[in-house]
């Protein structure tokens, strides 16, 4: 089931690949900017983490059935690999586990600015060809 | 060039398709709106502005509040403000955005050029982009064609903002294109032909992530006498172009010496300036790592050639490695790129990013390297 669905999926997008590249990233990168709208409307600070907490162990689920998935390449899943690492620091540091210390209550809303702002960087660009597609497929498994 | 032979085409459809192939195999003009407002204009200028805005790639970013923008139109919003407030400048504006299609067939013009000369706008086109090794010629062709003739040389600055140049070949960085390669030696090659005639720019401006290392900054060198960069990260909000306003009052003409109303008045002070201001609201705004260093390309050449060889070195071994196991580290970092004088003609404003493995960094050596995830350079 799961497989037909990234199959049909992929199939539509392969008629708009660029704009869903485009459309892809700044999908991920939008879910992330709500998280941290949703932080700093939040006061209690336990909520805020739970918030934070989810929303990154959301996606990196997402990028981990991914990564399994045998329709990608291995440069694609090393680059989803790659950013599933990113995300698993930044899940460790917010719990205060391997090597960090918690990212204390006064600090919840920086922190999302953070998690953001890392993925907003003028750094280069990467062939994101399938990849992208498949960050799409992320979201999609995200709203289900 | 299409031929179509006028006998063929039979009602309004078919001339409607001619004009559409037309249109899309039009080649660059070189600036052929309100020519007569440019011939008007040929008062000589003391400033120069070039500013180069990629958009064809992700570029996307949310303020504070949660708002999104996109990164190169408000670039081109600035540099717009730029041009309108420099009554003695000529400033050249370039925006390369994605290529798209007419009717998923005909190509439509990816590029915009401006030109302004005294604050006002003379001429505003499209054109079409050029490729890998020829990338820049179509901007480089306009600069060529409108700029000021006169006998004394304005102050000249170039301005680049978009993503990472990569330093290695073959990597692509447009959106639209993928199969188009990018690297720091094509873009090199492009500003060349815009410094052709004139000499080095006076101040060049990399608003980019990571184009503050040992190779970017030994191409660019020939480019520019000054040169502000990021060597690490960079936030998709940019450097602030708001320096860059009113350089009348700031620059002597030559950009040697005081303008005589008590501005410091050189481009190396315009340049510390542009990096101080960027530095204050960034560090005001962002979480993440922020590093602005200004190069003097004459005092900083010792350093760059004597870490020249093992640089590139890296770089042709690196080139094989997947770029999702490549990270950029602190040349200090990387024992055989460090150097007594690596500190020598760098002016660096450094803050640590707020959050994860680095923000207990407390400088940056202004010189960024290249290393495998993990620590190796190889």
């Amino acid at each position: 089931m799961f497989t037909k669905k990234i199959t049909g999926v992929l199939l539509l997008f392969c008629f708009l690949i660029p704009a869903a590249q485009a459309q892809a990233t700044d999908d991920i990168k939008s879910y992330f900017n709500e998280t941290a709208t949703k932080v700093k409307a939040e006061a209690d600070p336990e909520q805020k983490r739970e918030i934070l907490a989810g929303s990154l162990e959301r996606m990196t689920t997402a990028l981990a059935r991914v990564e399994k998935s045998r329709l990608i390449s291995d440069e694609d899943r090393a680059s989803l690999d790659a950013f599933g690492k990113t995300l698993q620091e930044k899940q460790d540091e917010l719990a205060g586990i391997n090597g960090f210390n918690p990212v204390p209550n006064s600090q919840l809303n920086s922190f999302a600015d953070y998690v953001v702002q890392s993925m907003e960087q003028a750094d280069k660009t990467i062939t994101v060809s399938v990849v992208t597609a498949l960050l799409i497929l992320i979201i999609v498994i995200l709203l289900v | 060039m299409f031929r179509i032979k006028m006998s063929r085409i039979t009602g309004p459809l078919g001339v409607g398709m001619f004009l559409l192939l037309a249109s899309s195999c039009r080649t660059v003009g070189l600036g052929d709106v309100n020519e007569h407002a440019l011939m008007d204009r040929q008062e000589p200028v003391e400033q120069s502005i070039v500013f180069l805005v990629h958009g064809d790639a992700d570029y996307l970013y949310h303020g504070a509040d949660g708002t999104a923008h996109q990164a190169d139109e408000e670039a081109v919003i600035k540099a717009l403000r730029v041009a309108r407030r420099n009554p003695t400048a000529e400033v050249f504006i370039f925006h390369e955005r994605a290529r798209t299609r007419r009717f998923f067939l005909f190509p439509r013009y990816n590029g915009t050029f401006y030109y302004f000369r005294g604050g006002d706008l003379l001429v505003q086109e499209t054109y079409r982009r050029g490729k890998e090794e020829t990338r820049l010629e179509p901007e480089a062709a306009y600069y060529q064609a409108n700029r000021s003739a006169q006998e004394t040389a304005p102050v000249r600055m170039f301005i680049y903002l978009g993503h990472e140049i990569p330093e290695m070949e073959g990597v692509s960085y447009d959106t639209s294109r993928r199969r188009g390669a990018f690297s720091i030696d094509y873009f090199a090659r492009g500003v060349a032909g815009f410094a052709a005639g004139s000499g080095p720019f006076d101040l060049m401006v990399l608003s980019t992530c990571n184009s503050g290392t040992p190779h970017t900054i030994q191409a660019m060198a020939p480019l520019a006498d000054y040169i502000v960069a990021s060597p690490d990260n960079l936030h998709l909000s940019h450097f602030d172009l708001a320096p860059l306003e009113r350089l009348d009052l700031k620059l002597g003409a030559t950009g040697t010496e005081p303008p005589g109303n008590g501005m410091p008045g050189t481009v190396p002070d315009l340049a510390r300036e542009f990096a101080q201001a960027s530095f204050d609201r960034l560090t005001a705004e962002i979480q993440t790592v922020v590093t602005i260093a200004v190069y003097d390309t004459e005092r900083t050449r010792a350093y760059m050639e004597a870490v020249a060889p093992t640089y590139d070195s890296t770089l042709a071994v690196l080139q094989e490695v997947a770029p999702s196991r490549l990270e950029h580290v602190d040349c200090r970092e990387v024992g055989p790129l460090t150097r007594e004088q690596m500190s020598e003609g760098v002016a660096m404003w450094y803050r640590a990013p707020r959050f994860g493995r680095r923000a207990d960094r407390a400088a940056h050596s202004g010189w960024q390297c290249w290393q495998e995830a993990g620590g190796s350079l190889r």
